[in-house]
C-alpha cells in the first residue's frame, strides 16, 4: 500500500503541544495538564520526544495510562546510518511503543549525534543537503517504519549552518518520494533555512507536494544578529515570527492530509500561548 | 572523517574554519569543502542552543561534577580538544568530559556511572572523604539547580581511599564499596578472562577456597563476562 492510501487510515489529531524526558517539571514549563484541562481542544494529544536511553517520565506515563493520543518523535536517531538499529535500540523503541501507543513516529532527519549514539548527545544538526543523503536518509525512514508498523515522518531540523547543494524543501521532495512517505513540516525551521540561504519564506513551496505533509510545528523564534551576521533563533517562545505564520498559513489551506499542528511551547506560561492556539483554531478549525 | 564528523567540529572549532577559508579541504573532496565554504562563516559559530543542549545532558549525568566546576565552565566543554576529538570519533561524550572537568575523584565517579550506564561496570579507587561527600549530595533536583547556576564547594580529599565499583542493574546505577582484592579481581575480569584464569587470579589475591564461588558470582551477576 502506498503512502496515499496508507496516510488516510491515520486519525486526525488536532492541536497538541511536545514534550520530552523532565520537561514538564523544569523551571517555567508549560503545565500540560492545565492546558488539557481547561482548554482541551489545545492539548489534543502529545508529542513525547524519547531518548530511549532515558525511557519515559512520570508525566509522560500519566498521560499515556490516561489513553490520551500521542505521537513518538525520536530525539536519537541517525536516519541514514544503519548502525543506529541496533536491536537494542530497537526494543527500546517498542517496548515504549507498547507504552505511549502513537499514532506514528516521527523526528528531525538530521544528525542527533557523531561517532556512536551516545545518551544525551542532542547535537541536532541539519543533513546535508544532497541527493545521496535523501537516499539514505530514506532508507532509515522505510526500515524504521519497517521495523515498528508505524508511519514515519520525517521533520526538517533547524539550524544556523545548511551544507549541500539542495534547498530544503528539494532535499524533502526526494527524500519523501524515495521512502513513499509523509513529513511533519516544522514552520518554524523552514522559516529559519529561508533567512540563511536568503529566500523568502514560500519559496519552493509552491513546486512542493504538500499531500505528503501529515504534522506541522509552530514555534516562536527571535531573529539575532553578530557583528553583519543575522539568523534566526528556534527559541520555542510564545513569539511566533511573520516569517513563520506566512509558511503556516500557506500551507495548512493546502496540505489535504495535515492531521496534527504541534505548537511547540514547552517553555511558556499557558497565558502566552493562548493567542497562538486561538489563530491556529480559526486557520484549521 | 567524513563530512558530518566535519560539520560537527565545524561548529564548535573556530580554527578548522579559519582553515577551511584559507582553502584547506580538512581532508574532503573539492566539491563538498566548497559546499562548506558556501556556508557564510559566521553561521557556524551562532547556534547557541547546540552547546547548551550538550551542557544540559553533561550536567544531568554529572551533576556533582557540574556543580563544583559550574554552569559556565560546563558550557565552555563544548569549546575544548577534549570535545572536538569526540566529534573526530574518539571515544564517547562522557568518558571525555569526565577527564576534562576540573572536579577530582567527584568527577571520577560519575564518569563510572555514566560508564556503567552505558554498560558494563566501572571499578575506581576514591578518596573516603569525596565518596562520603558524594553520596551525602545526592540529590534528584540538583541538575536542575546547577543548570540555574547553583554551586557545591570542592569535597575535602584526605585520609584513606577506597575502592568503588559503579554498576547497572535493572537500569538503575549504583555505587558500592568493595575490598581492594575484588576491585583487582573485577578490573581484571573487565579486560575478558577465561573462568580458569578469572580463579587462579581470585587465588592469587587470597580467595584460595573460595576462588571459585567468588568467581561464579561475579560471572552470574554480570560484573565480568568470562571469554
Amino acid at each position: 500500500m502506498n503512502f496515499q492510501s496508507r496516510v488516510q487510515a491515520l486519525p486526525r489529531l488536532g492541536l497538541g503541544v511536545s514534550t520530552e524526558y523532565g520537561a514538564a517539571r523544569s523551571l517555567g514549563a508549560l503545565d500540560v495538564g492545565a492546558l488539557r484541562a481547561k482548554f482541551p481542544q489545545y492539548a489534543s494529544f502529545l508529542e513525547v520526544g524519547v531518548e530511549v536511553s532515558k525511557g519515559l517520565d512520570a508525566d509522560t506515563e500519566r498521560w499515556a495510562s490516561s489513553g490520551a493520543p500521542t505521537t513518538y518523535h525520536f530525539l536519537d536517531l541517525n536516519l541514514d546510518e544503519p548502525e543506529d538499529f541496533d536491536a537494542d535500540w530497537i526494543a527500546g523503541v517498542r517496548d515504549h511503543i507498547r507504552s505511549l501507543r502513537p499514532s506514528w513516529i516521527c523526528g528531525d532527519a538530521g544528525l542527533w549525534h557523531f561517532g556512536r549514539r551516545d545518551r544525551g548527545q542532542m547535537l541536532l544538526l541539519p543533513p546535508i543537503l544532497s541527493d545521496a543523503q535523501a537516499m539514505s536518509m530514506a532508507e532509515g525512514v522505510a526500515r524504521l517504519r519497517a521495523e515498528t508498523g508505524l508511519e514515519v515522518l520525517p521533520e526538517n531540523p533547524p539550524g544556523s549552518a545548511y551544507v549541500g547543494p539542495l534547498h530544503l524543501l528539494d532535499y524533502f521532495a526526494r527524500l519523501c518520494d524515495r521512502a513513499d512517505t509523509g513529513m511533519l513540516l516544522d514552520c518554524a525551521h523552514l522559516a529559519i533555512f529561508q533567512q540563511a540561504r536568503g529566500h523568502q519564506p514560500l519559496d519552493g513551496l509552491a513546486d512542493f507536494d504538500l499531500s505528503r505533509v501529515v504534522e506541522i510545528h509552530v514555534a516562536g523564534g527571535r531573529k539575532r544578529s553578530v557583528d553583519g551576521f543575522s539568523w534566526i533563533e528556534d527559541e520555542h517562545s510564545p513569539s511566533v515570527l511573520p516569517e513563520t505564520w506566512r509558511i503556516v498559513e500557506h500551507v495548512v489551506p493546502r496540505a489535504p492530509n495535515l492531521k496534527a499542528i504541534v505548537f511547540e511551547c514547552e517553555r511558556c506560561r499557558l497565558p502566552d500561548v493562548l493567542p497562538v492556539f486561538r489563530r491556529l483554531e480559526a486557520l484549521w478549525g | 572523517m567524513g563530512l558530518k564528523s566535519v560539520v560537527a567540529c565545524l561548529h564548535h572549532d573556530p580554527a578548522r574554519v579559519a582553515r577551511l577559508h584559507e582553502g584547506d579541504d580538512l581532508g574532503l573532496s573539492a566539491e563538498e569543502a566548497e559546499w562548506l565554504r558556501a556556508v557564510p562563516r559566521a553561521a557556524w559559530g551562532v547556534d547557541p542552543m547546540r552547546a547548551r543542549r550538550v551542557a544540559g545532558a553533561l550536567i544531568e549525568e554529572f551533576p556533582q561534577a557540574a556543580a563544583i566546576i559550574g554552569r559556565d565552565r560546563v558550557m565552555e566543554f563544548c569549546a575544548s580538544a577534549a570535545f572536538l576529538s569526540v566529534c573526530e570519533g574518539e571515544g564517547n561524550l562522557a568518558s571525555a568530559f569526565a577527564c576534562w572537568a576540573d572536579a577530582g575523584p567527584t568527577a571520577r565517579i560519575e564518569g563510572a556511572m555514566a560508564q556503567a550506564r552505558r554498560g558494563g561496570a566501572a571499578v575506581l579507587e576514591v578518596p573516603a572523604s569525596v565518596m562520603s561527600a558524594w553520596h551525602s549530595r545526592v540529590d534528584g533536583g540538583l541538575a536542575e539547580r546547577v543548570a540555574q547556576g547553583a554551586r557545591l564547594p570542592r569535597p575535602a580529599e584526605e585520609g584513606e581511599t577506597i575502592w568503588v565499583i559503579a554498576e547497572s542493574r535493572g537500569g538503575n546505577v549504583s555505587v558500592a564499596e568493595l575490598p581492594e582484592a575484588l576491585a583487582r579481581l573485577v578490573i581484571y575480569g573487565l579486560e575478558g578472562r577465561t573462568r580458569a584464569d578469572l580463579v587462579e587470579e581470585a587465588r592469587r589475591l587470597g580467595a584460595e577456597d573460595d576462588a571459585e564461588v567468588v568467581v561464579d558470582e561475579l560471572l552470574e551477576l554480570g560484573t565480568v563476562r568470562a571469554r
